[in-house]
């Protein structure tokens, strides 16, 4: 394992430059280019504004909607669409897979830091959003890099896992759109994690989104810190998923070749 | 000295069928293995790309490996660059490995060649700085100083390809494989291709160069593999296992193997048709089976046939082949008044070509033996070679052949002045006729 990991340091030139060609290329390719990265979410969030402000009420505990939602979605935009383009990215690049020895993980954890670029595009928004509704300006703003650090490690777990399972079992590709939607349902983006009656509240925490996206609102939005349950098994569980995720794909790499 | 190159007894076993798998099967499996049977589908049919195979290869050394389709060759790369792993046996490496199998790999169509050949070099394994350094060289060798800076979406194929070798060779790894990767470019490109490779004998590499290209194998390599159904048939000097694969080539019944990416093999072909070829052979005008011909020699090509059963005036084909796949000229029985009758038993027929005037460079034939209507009776591209050569600097890829005839100037109301062709001898110039000329 020792020896994957040194691999994985000595190849950190081709993750950079895999990541970058994997942003430039999207940026070229589309009109909007990086605006695209912003444009998500933010249609995203117009949606939610007008079906759950009118149609359906969603108690958000005083903060305007708009705010509220779109708080939640730049991170979850963040971790759906790692999974959407991650999983695939082997078979994708199967032409490379076959033909050149390096580690195959960084062609997903490439895919993960060009949305991880596509976050930091969208979370300006998100910044003048925040001054444009006097959001709390306090300490607890540190929390922020931790929060985003136990979001990738998560990320990268859950990608890697499913980007290797998609090598060998087919109708995986096909399952992760369900996953993702089933997933975003169960993670506080549209409504709030007060919302989850308390005595299911900790079964809910085991979903470490639900952590995350609580955290990111506490600390953005009341100027508070993360709920300690929520980011402890956050942390907990991410930290699980990234190791079975790394491990398993190590294991399945060596059959990539033949099976893809 | 270690090695640097060691293949130690491996096999490697390819499944065939539908390798990706759905839920569904694992579902069956499970419940095959929940019933105490297997954990395998016993039904699944499985084929030894690779069986049994040893060798090593020490740096400064280059081994050739030779063999039909679905040798092993491609397999045997793959085991080198760890892109898959042995069944049975070990593979053992020193030092950086960089492979020629695929050109530009990663390249993306919207990047510029410039971030391309970062791209390709960093997955080659170079450090930017590596690539830094050497850029200048690399877009030197590929000549492709003004177009650096354009998306490759614009290349051509040709340019495409010679940027990638050009990455690809600037790598200076310490093991360089390389498959058959020559037939880009033109003549002169393909040269200088050569020339690195060769330059990297002598550097201390060690090199694994899989062609079909006999005269480069034999140029290039210290020592010849030839594989055939993924075993070793013969190792040793590049004479000795060139002419084992020819003689392999000779024999009768060639059946093709199975792969798992090629069809199913005719078997059956050979016996149910009633004549077909045997051999083939390029000969000079002392009769004599040579591969080299001078530009404008006269050759022989002779096909040798047997009909198990009598045929009425078969048509018997041949068109040449150029190294790089451009389809060159041929001729057919179908254009003789004469008939040959019933033809019947064993023999050859051979077509004299007065002056070969096919560009330099390297030839294989297709041979086909028809009847006058759509029946084909046999069909084969024979892997004979034969290189034509010329002592003048002939490199125009464009053409395929130059005609025999006769070159004249006249200048303004000079006498027309006969240049002649390759074949007129260097002396006073004849004067002619001017009446016809006119």
């Amino acid at each position: 394992m020792r020896a994957n990991l040194l691999e994985l340091y000595q190849a950190r030139e081709l993750l950079y430059m895999w990541t970058r060609r994997e942003v430039l290329a999207r940026y070229k390719q589309s009109m909007l280019g990086a605006g695209w990265a912003i444009l998500q979410p933010l249609a995203m969030m117009l949606v939610y504004v007008v079906v759950f402000t009118t149609i359906v009420k969603v108690d958000t505990g005083g903060i305007p909607y708009p705010i509220f939602a779109y708080t939640a979605l730049v991170p979850w935009t963040f971790f759906s669409s790692a999974i959407s383009t991650g999983v695939p990215s082997l078979v994708t690049n199967m032409g490379l897979v076959t033909k050149i020895y390096f580690p195959r993980e960084v062609l997903p954890m490439a895919n993960i830091g060009a949305r991880l670029v596509d976050f930091l595009w969208a979370s300006l928004l998100l910044v003048a959003m925040l001054i444009l509704y006097h959001a709390p300006l306090t300490l607890n703003l540190l929390w922020l890099p931790l929060l985003l650090l136990i979001q990738i490690v998560l990320t990268v777990g859950v990608v890697l896992f499913a980007a290797a399972l998609n090598v060998s079992y087919r109708d995986v590709g096909q399952l992760i759109p369900l996953i993702v939607q089933i997933w975003l349902y169960a993670s506080p983006v549209i409504y709030s994690v007060e919302s989850v009656p308390v005595q299911y509240q900790t079964l809910y925490y085991l979903n470490p989104m639900a952590g995350l996206i609580g955290g990111y609102r506490s600390v953005l939005l009341l100027g508070q810190p993360p709920d300690a349950t929520g980011l402890v098994l956050a942390t907990i569980v991410s930290l699980i998923a990234c190791v079975i995720g790394y491990v398993y794909f190590k294991k399945v790499e060596s059959t990539f070749a033949d099976i893809i | 000295m270690q090695p640097a190159i060691r293949f130690d007894h491996v096999s490697k076993r390819y499944q065939l069928g539908e390798q990706r798998r759905s839920l569904r099967d694992v579902a069956s499996g499970l419940g095959r293995r929940l019933r105490g049977g297997p954990r395998e589908d016993p039904s699944a049919k499985f084929l030894w790309a690779v069986r049994d195979l040893s060798f090593e290869v020490n740096p400064g050394e280059v081994l050739g490996i030779i063999g039909p389709n679905g040798s092993g060759k491609t397999t045997s790369l793959k085991l080198l660059s760890r892109i898959t792993y042995p069944t049975e046996g070990r593979v053992t490496i020193q030092g950086r490995v960089a492979s020629l199998i695929e050109l530009g790999a990663g390249f993306h169509a919207e990047l510029t060649g410039r971030e391309n050949v970062y791209l390709n070099g960093t997955i080659l394994g170079l450090s930017r700085k590596e690539i830094a350094a050497r850029f200048d060289d690399i877009v030197g060798f590929a000549e492709l100083e003004k177009f650096i800076d354009t998306p490759v979406k614009r290349y051509s194929s040709g340019m495409y390809a010679r940027l990638g070798f050009s990455v690809a060779v600037h790598v200076s790894p310490d093991v360089l494989l390389v498959d058959e990767v020559l037939a880009v470019g033109d003549q002169a490109f393909q040269n200088r291709c050569f020339e690195r490779m060769r330059q990297m004998r002598s550097s201390e590499r060690a090199l694994v160069f899989i062609s079909h290209n006999m005269f480069a194998v034999r140029a290039l390599c210290t020592k010849v593999l030839f594989l055939k159904n993924g075993k070793p048939i013969a190792q040793g000097t590049p004479d000795e296992a060139i002419r084992a694969y020819q003689n392999f080539s000779a024999q009768e019944e060639t059946h093709a193997e199975q792969t798992p990416d090629s069809t199913l093999a005719q078997e059956e072909k050979m016996d149910s048709t009633p004549i077909r070829i045997t051999g083939a052979a390029f000969l000079n005008t002392a009769h004599q089976s040579v591969e080299v011909f001078e530009f404008g020699a006269k050759m022989i090509v002779r096909l040798r046939y047997r009909a198990t059963q009598p045929v009425e005036n078969p048509t018997f084909s041949f068109v040449f082949f150029r190294g790089d796949g451009a389809v060159c000229e041929g001729s057919s029985t179908i254009l003789c008044e004469r008939s040959a009758g019933l033809v019947t038993g064993d023999g050859y027929v051979e077509f004299e070509i007065p002056q070969l005037t096919l560009i330099p460079g390297m030839y294989t034939m297709e041979v086909a033996i028809t009847n006058q209507h759509v029946v084909v009776y046999d069909f084969d591209h024979r892997p004979e070679q034969f290189m034509v050569e010329s002592k003048r600097a002939l490199h125009f890829p464009r053409f395929i052949a130059m005609y025999p005839g006769e070159w004249r100037i006249v200048q303004g109301n000079a006498e027309p002045f006969v240049l002649g062709n390759f074949d007129t001898p260097v002396g006073p110039p004849q004067p002619i006729g001017l009446a016809d000329t006119r």
